[in-house]
């Protein structure tokens, strides 16, 4: 060791920018980090002053809120027969007291108040219907019906169904059990004080306006429907599908000013008790005057806002939305989007598609790894094209080697402000065909791609290979799944390509690096965004199994251990025969 | 940690600025390709009174140094420019100097830089080789990590410019590569050497034999080996293409090739088509005695028939055998030419040692220091068997009568 | 009195594997072949890895009993402990010099390599910085974060490292292997020295169980730790002994990377191949780095009793950064190994030490009381 070396420059500006660096990068982390904590302090403080006017406001006009805490209120208030008052509770406790549950009581006899109820869900039922047909008739015949009631009192709901309600399906249901289903099924049920048995009816709504495909995730093959803006449809849409008695729907009215409503839906015995208290607790926090997409809400409750990656997964898909549920995450809806969050994700959620588990296993096996392959492209093959164009000529075959050198002698630019230009470029036409009418769009990509490409190579500007590698960049990048996962990747390959001019190949390294750190560090909603590729346990390599491959379903017997689900069987791993 | 705004402002320019300086000061490697040559090809030789360059040569001048360079394709130009670049797509660049780092030196003077990291084939003068250390010369390619450990390396009959200047359509340098991955087809072709076996051998201190090329008539033509000995690290001798085939029947591992038979008035009786050669070296040791011991199997067809025969069907058998007898003798004849030459010459290049070496360590570690002269009188038998498994259209030569 | 901290972080058995094959794996796989061939001067070098790596694994169980003694706390915490305030100190301040120059040393190796192989003229001092600047901020994620990382790089390590040696097979020739004990089990005792020294990292049995949650399946954990470096470094020497002959493994300088530059496979998409040994053994380096550098800042943590010494940790970057840029040439860092691996010695005989001690010291009551 050459202690003269001590004395040379180099040393010592090395140790102080390596000191420097890292630590100013450091504090410049802590000081950004301190900025939200402030933020969020002083918002708070504004919002609790905000909320006691609030408050006092709601108190004078609450007309709009909800039937279901109204309801609640009064039965609190009214005393009504026990057996009428454990039934609704009982159908609530099953629905974990989801807001869609309506209770509507009614009078039969002057004798005693509300010794009847209507229950239905709200959006599932045709709510004209229950009034026209249900309702009034009862209210109109309510002298011979109390008549009823007092003598035979058993006699009361067959009754009420042959002689005064005009509606086709109806039967009578001895359990409370079974109505809770035909409930989930788009069936109004009633309820009589006294009487054990319940009067369930067919009062199925057609579904107001029906979600087209969306746009945003088209799929060959899967349903065609998509949510739609309003949240109550958007549940009902659920509701539809996912007849699960444990789904539930916990309602939030968010936005001080322009109040939104707002649902956190889970599968009660699915989803990790600690990952809805936490949802449940970041939804809490928010205060902010109007929330007109779902967005807003992610930015507001998401755990890195320094991260270039997304947090929360959007989706406009229902059946991507149940999926998600019944894997253990919880999904939430706001009225006015059609677009519902799902959280946790993790990189690798961002990169399937509802479509893998709809075709056979092999095909959608490949699919995934070319999507896998996709992004890498994506992210890397500009840098990897400038690190070997302009650092490691020996590691592209010769004949390659000599035809690149062929194709960019002339260009003035270095490999880096080419590739710049181009993606630049092709960024900018990207932007521009998608916010213009369709056709146009098209133009727009056309001339773009085309023409300018054509054109920039024969003027010499940009070399041949490096419009194949923008090229292809730009069709890796759309072959992810959903749009909101391709913005890293878009933002990300910048970067990459600053590394590669910098340092080549060791320069891409270092960033892998850098991005694979910042994944592992960053977590969704408890989850680590890595999920499941390094596991803790042994055990939790058996995630695999769906994750760049996709087996086949009978092998998928068990939800992803990545989400902790609390019931963790998907199909009874020793199915017994049925008959 | 509580940090005060206007220390983070600083903090926030001394960090930009410290990003700014490594971005301005990066890039050291950065060159861009277009502005490099690729060498695919160099030769080496020593430059003598007749062929110097006059403006150039000097006394004091010895080495000569050439490199092929690919000159990139432009498939920019349109489709008229493009007929005129196909005939020749290569150049040489060549220097002389006193050194190998010299010569580099000297090259960076005439063109654009140089990457050697796409050399193919390094081709060495035989005067050259005669006349230095292969290890002095190849060890700024070892060392210098630009050239790669893959590259062939080759010894020219006569001068390695004029080999790599002998071709005008092809690119010489590739030209020879490629019949050198032809070797499978010709029992004529040593085995590829590359720069990394040369090393590990010349580290070794034994004897090996490298490919020799030749130009005769403007076309590239392998010729025969040359040896380079295992103590002085120089070219001594050459091997004659038919030594050269003996040798592939000694080492073996050959599948291809062809023999020719012919009779005594020298006219081609028969060709036989190698399949397979495999052949196994035992090494017998009694008391100080060292003795070797090949046995030769080989399999192969008939491919091609002179003769005029006139034997029925019946006869096959003895036919097949007989041609068997044939190719064995002249099998045998190769054999103990090639042997006779590697004895006369002292030079071990059939791997004997590392037979010795692997069967009977202890007696190597005492015969290793002058192994070359043991060598030259260790008795060394062999037994051929040749069969003939397949006759190829004789069977209607059979029947015609 | 003594209380078992409560860590934040835990360790499963299979993730303490991952770590400690991390931890083995490093300069070994490109310097091993030729430090093995230089020392033994036979092929046998295979025969001194298997013995060297059960010989390991004996330690390593050797060392899990010692974490057993005192459950939940690392060597430095025991050293404290035992040794009492004082010498405890001072045995930690010799553990983060050993740290520190372990640290220097794969920094130094790192920016050799690529000097030689990626960027020639990039300066050293860019190439050290550059990855010291990126292991710490995967530093400041903690153990988790890093044993993610770790868990992804192993099996990509394995798999490209396992293609490279299977394309190489076009130059192996077994012979070059033989004769087998052709000079008798001497050199294969002398290469056992030098095969153990190739396991440096080992020490990380020593600390890494205190973050155990469970001790199930912990010695399966030994087997696979140093199991999968072993396999590694026996295959790699096979090859790499079999590629270039015991000759050409002995004077070159990185003989792995020098087998792979002397193939080539024309007609296929990439031709050459030692750009992905490098990037995997890069990544091999930059997890060394990483572990020794996580133990630095543990040993910190215990002399200063802080759970954040954040100011430290940046102080010691560019102590790191000097003692790496110090030697003038490669072979002095070779020369200066040496020392360091008396270092190693030491740390690894430190356990018996405190064994000892605490035999004799029966005022200390260690571990979870029962």
């Amino acid at each position: 060791m050459n202690i003269t070396r001590m004395m040379e420059w180099d040393i010592w500006g090395g140790a102080i920018i390596v000191f420097a660096g890292p630590y100013g990068m450091y504090l410049l982390m802590q000081w950004l980090k301190q900025l939200k904590r402030q933020s969020a302090l002083s918002y708070n403080q504004a919002a609790n002053l905000h909320n006691n006017q609030h408050q006092t406001l709601e108190c004078s006009t609450d007309d709009t809120a909800s039937i279901h805490t109204d309801t609640s209120d009064e039965r609190h208030l009214l005393s009504i027969s026990s057996l009428l008052h454990q039934k609704i509770d009982y159908i609530g406790n099953q629905l974990g007291h989801s807001s869609d549950l309506t209770v509507r009581y009614l009078t039969l006899s002057d004798h005693s108040a509300r010794n009847s109820a209507i229950l239905f869900i709200n959006g599932l039922v045709d709510e004209k219907m229950i009034s026209d047909f249900i309702i009034s008739p009862v209210m109109q015949n309510r002298d011979s019906i109390s008549s009823i009631l007092s003598q035979q009192p058993e006699q009361l709901l067959s009754t009420l169904h042959e002689s005064y309600i005009p509606i086709c399906k109806g039967e009578m249901c001895p359990s409370a059990e079974y109505v809770v289903s035909k409930l989930l099924s788009g069936s109004v049920a009633l309820l009589v004080d006294g009487v054990t048995e319940t009067l369930v009816m067919d009062v199925k709504s057609s579904n107001g306006r029906n979600g087209e495909e969306p746009i945003s995730e088209p799929l060959v093959r899967g349903p065609r429907i998509g949510f739609v803006e309003s949240i109550e449809d958007n549940i009902s849409i659920l509701r539809i599908r996912a007849v699960d008695r444990n789904l539930t729907i916990q309602p939030y009215e968010l936005g001080a000013r322009n109040t939104t409503k707002a649902a956190l839906v889970f599968i009660r015995d699915l989803a990790n008790a600690e990952l809805v208290a936490e949802v449940d607790r970041r939804i809490q926090t928010i205060d902010i005057d109007d929330l007109p997409e779902s967005g807003y809400l992610e930015q507001l409750i998401e755990d890195d806002f320094l991260s270039p990656f997304p947090q929360m997964q959007n989706t406009e898909r229902p059946d991507r939305v149940i999926a998600a549920l019944l894997e253990g995450r919880i999904a939430i809806l706001l009225d006015g989007t059609p677009f519902v969050l799902l959280a946790p994700v993790t990189f690798s959620m961002l990169l399937q598609s509802p479509e893998d588990y709809y075709e056979r296993w092999l095909p959608s096996t490949l699919i995934r790894m070319l999507r896998y392959l996709a992004a890498f492209i994506a992210m890397f093959v500009p840098a990897i094209y400038i690190s070997f164009v302009s650092f490691h000529h020996g590691m592209i075959p010769t004949k390659l080697a000599v035809s690149m050198a062929g194709t960019r002698e002339g260009v003035p630019f270095p490999p880096i402000v080419e590739a710049l230009m181009m993606e630049i470029s092709i960024e900018i036409l990207r932007e521009a065909g998608l916010r213009l009418p369709k056709p146009v769009g098209q133009t727009v990509g056309l001339v773009g791609g085309l023409v300018i490409g054509q054109a920039a190579v024969e003027a010499r500007i940009v070399s041949p290979i490096m419009v194949i590698v923008v090229a292809l960049t730009a069709i890796t990048s759309f072959a992810i799944p959903q749009y909101g996962a391709g913005m890293p990747i878009r933002i990300l390959r910048f970067v990459a390509m600053f590394c590669a001019a910098t340092f080549g190949l060791y320069g891409v390294l270092l960033f892998f690096i850098m991005l694979y750190t910042h994944i592992v560090r960053l977590h969704s909603f408890g989850i680590p965004y890595d999920s499941p590729t390094a596991p803790p346990q042994a055990a939790g390599f058996k995630d695999w199994k769906d994750f760049m491959i996709r087996v086949p379903l009978f092998l998928l017997k068990r939800r992803p251990r990545m989400n902790h689900p609390q019931d963790s069987v998907r199909q009874d791993p020793n199915p017994k025969p049925k008959g | 940690m509580a940090v005060r705004p206007s220390l983070i402002c600083k903090w926030k320019l001394l960090f930009s600025l410290l990003i700014v300086i490594s971005l301005i000061t990066g890039c050291w490697d950065s060159q861009k390709i277009e502005d490099l040559t690729f060498a695919v090809g160099v030769g080496f030789d020593l430059v003598t009174e007749e062929n110097s360059d006059q403006s150039v040569a000097t006394a004091s001048s010895k080495l000569k140094v050439t490199y092929q360079n690919l000159i990139p394709t432009q498939t920019m130009s349109s489709s008229s420019s493009s007929a005129s670049t196909a005939s020749e797509s290569y150049h040489n660049i060549t220097a002389i100097g006193d050194s190998v780092h010299e010569l580099t030196r000297r090259v960076s003077i005439l063109t654009k830089p140089i990457s050697g990291e796409h050399v193919k084939v390094i081709v060495i003068g035989r005067k050259l080789a005669e006349k230095i250390e292969l290890e002095t010369l190849l060890n700024l390619f070892f060392r210098d990590e630009e050239f790669r450990e893959s590259c062939l390396i080759f010894i020219a009959r006569e001068e390695a410019a004029r080999i790599l200047s002998s071709s005008k359509i092809d690119i010489p340098s590739l030209l020879i590569k490629s019949i050198s991955d032809n070797q499978y087809r010709s029992t004529k072709i040593l085995p590829t050497f590359t720069l990394q076996k040369a090393i590990s051998k010349l580290q070794s201190n034994s004897s090996f034999i490298l490919q020799t090329v030749d130009v005769q008539e403007g076309n590239i033509i392998f010729s025969g080996g040359g040896i380079i000995d295992g103590k002085t690290h120089r070219l001594t001798n050459f091997f004659s293409p038919n030594e050269v085939q003996g040798l592939a029947w000694i080492t073996g591992h050959k599948e291809g090739g062809l023999l020719t038979i012919r009779n005594q008035r020298k006219e081609t009786l028969f060709i036989y088509e190698i399949a397979r050669i495999k052949s196994n070296m035992v090494a017998r040791v009694q008391g100080e005695q060292i003795s070797f011991h090949i046995r030769v199997r080989s399999t192969g067809r008939i491919s091609e028939d002179w003769r005029n025969l006139k034997t029925d069907p019946k006869h096959t058998k003895q036919l097949v055998h007989q041609s068997e007898a044939q190719v064995t003798a002249e099998v045998k004849t190769y054999l103990q030419n090639t042997i006779n030459t590697m004895q006369r010459y002292k030079e071990d290049v059939a791997n004997f040692d590392t037979t010795l070496r692997i069967q009977h360590p202890h007696i190597w570690h005492k015969v290793k220091g002058d192994w070359n002269r043991v060598f030259s009188t260790i008795p060394i038998t062999y037994d051929v068997r040749i069969q003939i498994e397949d006759y190829g259209l004789e069977n209607m030569g059979l029947s015609q009568d | 009195m003594i209380h078992v901290k409560t860590r934040s972080e835990s360790l499963s058995a299979m993730q303490i594997a991952v770590l400690l094959a991390n931890n083995i794996l490093g300069t070994s796989i490109l310097l091993l072949p030729g430090s093995l061939s230089l020392a033994m001067d036979t092929p046998d070098g295979w025969l001194s890895i298997l013995i060297g790596g059960c010989l390991v694994v004996g330690c390593g169980y050797l060392m899990l009993w010692f974490s057993r003694r005192f459950p939940g706390m690392t060597l430095f915490e025991c050293t404290e402990l035992i040794m009492g305030k004082w010498i405890g100190k001072a045995i930690n301040v010799i553990l983060i010099i050993y740290f520190i120059l372990l640290c220097s040393y794969e920094m130094r190796i790192l920016a050799e390599v690529v000097n030689l192989f990626l960027l020639e003229r990039t300066p050293k001092s860019a190439i050290i910085i550059a990855m010291m600047a990126v292991s710490l901020y995967l530093l400041f994620g903690g153990l988790n974060a890093i044993t993610r990382m770790l868990t992804f790089i192993l099996p990509l390590t394995l798999f490209v490292l396992a293609i490279c040696l299977a394309l190489s097979l076009k130059v192996f020739d077994i012979n070059n292997l033989r004769p087998v004990l052709g000079k008798g089990f001497g050199p294969v005792l002398k290469g056992v020295k030098e095969t153990f020294q190739s396991f440096l990292g080992i020490e990380a049995l020593l600390i890494l169980p205190a973050y155990l949650k469970q001790w199930k399946n912990t010695y399966h954990a030994v087997w696979l730790g140093v199991g999968i470096p072993t396999i590694v470094y026996l295959l790699t020497t096979v090859i790499v002994i079999g590629g270039l002959t015991l000759d050409g493994a002995k004077i070159t300088a990185w003989p792995t990377i020098s087998l792979i530059r002397s193939f080539e496979y024309t007609g296929v998409l990439v031709e050459r191949y030692d750009s992905f040994l490098l990037t995997v053994w890069i990544l091999q380096i930059f997890t060394v780095y990483i572990l020794y550098h996580f133990y630095m800042v543990e040993v910190l943590k215990t002399i200063l009793a802080q759970s954040k010494p954040t100011i430290w940790i940046f102080v010691s970057l560019p102590v790191i950064y000097i003692l790496a840029m110090l030697p003038n040439h490669i072979n002095d860092v070779y020369s200066l190994l040496k020392y360091l691996y008396w270092l190693y010695y030491f740390m690894l005989l430190l356990p018996v030490l405190l064994v000892v001690v605490s035999f004799c010291r029966k005022d200390i009551q260690y571990g979870r009381t029962s």
